[in-house]
């Protein structure tokens, strides 16, 4: 130590210095000590911070003219009844997948192979933990580099006749080797005449066919006609693995009328989620670093109602590649039974001759009126101003 | 005090008082937790410290001197500082440490081994009547005769305290051979 005061002096001063700065105060303090001095000083403030947040998080009323929304509303509803009554379901050979299908809720128990549902709670393939301060972050995972999962127990052996019925419908045979290719969303659907009388048996082994094969029914209806009930429809989810003997299941019962397939190959969907949920967590894990160093109250709001709308993003990308996974784990079967008599489609018209010669003139007369309706319609205005010539004319005429 | 009203909620404008607030936490606030670590050398106490000083402060703004707001946050955050350490003195002497200085925070463990800390603990190993003068001289700059008003003392019984602290660091052979050039 040096020996005049004054070195002394300014030495300890040093010494007292660098040892003050071993020590670093919270990253958080200067926050929570702004938050306590407004709030104590305030009480009324707390309410203000906390609606400042809520209405960061909240979506923002659009400015602008409020007709142009109107409009905008409008337009899709008109959109969507256009596509509703000109479309029919989708043909075999495609499937449409937006981001935002609303998929159909089970009503059975999930197999071994089901997904949590989105909303559970859990996210498949995302870990969250908290990092050395505390501040969660998540790491992903991806749920399609998993292994493929595992084929559902069949309790039925693997016959000649199954291994010919999976080639004809150009689906894996159960006990093949699972296909390590690109993830797939399968469907098919297969309608079967059964005896008369038998409907009642074969809707029961119909519906038995999900949970042997390591699924469940997700819908189910039947109708009476004459009395009792003699066509319904299925829909069951099975394994992908398990649909070939789940079809040679359902034609079983009876006589197979009509089995169609499909496969979708969604890879491009599932790289695009991936892409996505990658950049949505860059993101996050930016806008942490950001909150950290944020000095102000201010700042922070501001980080946190974004980092609230990231986080949202990653959750609804996580439940789209969640529904996705289970397209691709489960395949789709829709199957329809009914007796000879009964058909497929609405049953035929009991109706005598006279009966129905008066629903037709109904029809004819709803048909005429309708047309007229139209005609109206069209001419109307033409009509109109034809009208007002004439009554200009007539009213000079009179003038003169 | 009177306020300016705020607006709704997307048009805020900030207070006045709250921004010189958020200006004296961002200049002065690690000055004050390191000071309140120095004087209690406990972490969470020393938060505590740091967190009440600008509570009160932000409370009684309407009374602060004009001019450079700092000697008087320092002043509010020692006096808050040595009345936590009355009270620990009095836990302590109603536990019967026998440790000279009391116990040494276990975070402090936690950055052993570099020079900055070998010359906190030199600072530790001093009874607390020798310690906080020092922090107050030489880490707040503080003079003298303040010192003596914050801490009830004579002003020759802090110079006298201030000599005593320096000759124990000056002897203290961590510390020397910390500070000691290679």
């Amino acid at each position: 130590m040096p020996s005049t005061p004054d070195a002394e002096e300014l030495e300890l001063r040093r010494a007292v210095e660098t040892a003050a700065l071993a020590y670093e105060p919270p990253a958080d303090l200067a926050e929570r000590t702004l938050a306590l001095a407004l709030v104590t000083a305030d009480p009324s403030r707390a309410d203000r911070v906390r609606a400042r947040l809520d209405a960061r998080r909240a979506p923002r009323p659009r400015t602008g003219a409020p007709w142009l929304g109107l409009a905008g509303v409008a337009a899709g509803v008109a959109l969507a009844v256009a596509v509703g009554l000109g479309s029919d379901a989708p043909p075999a050979d495609e499937v449409a997948f937006p981001a935002t299908t609303v998929f159909p809720t089970t009503t059975a128990g999930p197999t071994t192979n089901a997904v949590p549902a989105a909303g559970s709670g859990t996210s498949v393939g995302v870990d969250v933990a908290p990092d050395g301060d505390g501040v969660q972050s998540i790491h992903q995972r991806s749920a399609f580099d998993e292994a493929p999962p595992a084929a559902a127990p069949s309790p039925a052996p693997v016959t000649g006749a199954a291994r010919k019925e999976a080639a004809d419908v150009g689906v894996p045979a159960v006990g093949a080797p699972a296909a390590t290719g690109p993830p797939v969303v399968r469907t098919a659907t297969v309608e079967v005449r059964v005896a008369t009388g038998r409907f009642e048996q074969r809707w029961r082994e119909a519906d038995a066919v999900a949970a042997r094969r390591g699924g469940f029914v997700t819908e189910s209806s039947a109708e009476q006609v004459r009395g009792r009930l003699a066509r319904g429809t299925l829909t069951l989810r099975v394994p992908a693995a398990s649909l070939a003997a789940a079809l040679g299941d359902l034609r079983a019962l009876g006589t197979p009328v009509r089995v169609s397939t499909s496969a979708t190959d969604v890879s491009g969907q599932v790289v695009d989620f991936d892409a996505r949920l990658r950049a949505a967590q860059v993101n996050e894990a930016q806008l942490l670093d950001l909150l950290r160093q944020s000095r102000t109250v201010q700042d922070g709001l501001v980080v946190r109602a974004r980092l609230a709308d990231v986080r949202a993003e990653i959750e609804g990308l996580d439940g789209q590649r969640a529904r996705l996974r289970d397209q691709v784990d489960l395949a789709t079967i829709t199957a329809t039974v009914y007796e000879a008599t009964a058909g497929p489609g609405p049953p035929a018209s009991t109706d005598g001759r006279l009966a129905r010669s008066w629903h037709r003139a109904g029809d004819a007369a709803a048909a005429a009126v309708g047309g007229m309706l139209v005609v109206a319609g069209w001419t109307g205005p033409f009509v109109l101003l034809a009208a007002g010539a004439l009554t200009v004319l007539h009213l000079r005429r009179r003038l003169r | 005090m009177n306020r300016p009203g705020t607006g709704g909620v997307d048009t805020v404008v900030p207070d006045v008082a709250v921004t010189e607030l958020e200006e004296w936490v961002a200049r002065h606030q690690p000055v004050v937790y390191r000071a309140a670590r120095l004087i209690l050398r406990d972490g969470p106490a020393a938060e505590d410290v740091a967190q009440e000083t600008f509570v009160r402060a932000f409370r009684a703004a309407g009374r602060r001197p004009v001019g450079d707001p700092a000697p008087w946050l320092y002043r509010i955050a020692v006096n808050l500082a040595l009345n936590r350490l009355r009270s620990r003195r009095r836990e302590e002497a109603a536990l019967a440490r026998l440790e000279p200085g009391g116990a040494v925070d276990p975070e402090d463990a936690a950055v052993a081994g570099t020079t900055r800390s070998e010359v906190a603990e030199a600072l530790g190993r001093l009874p607390d009547r020798l310690r906080v003068p020092v922090v107050l001289r030489y880490y707040l700059d503080l003079p003298e005769r303040e010192i003596a008003a914050v801490l009830g003392i004579r002003p020759g019984t802090t110079k006298s305290r201030l000599h005593q602290a320096r000759r124990l660091l000056a002897a203290d052979a961590t510390l020397v051979a910390a500070t000691e050039e290679p």
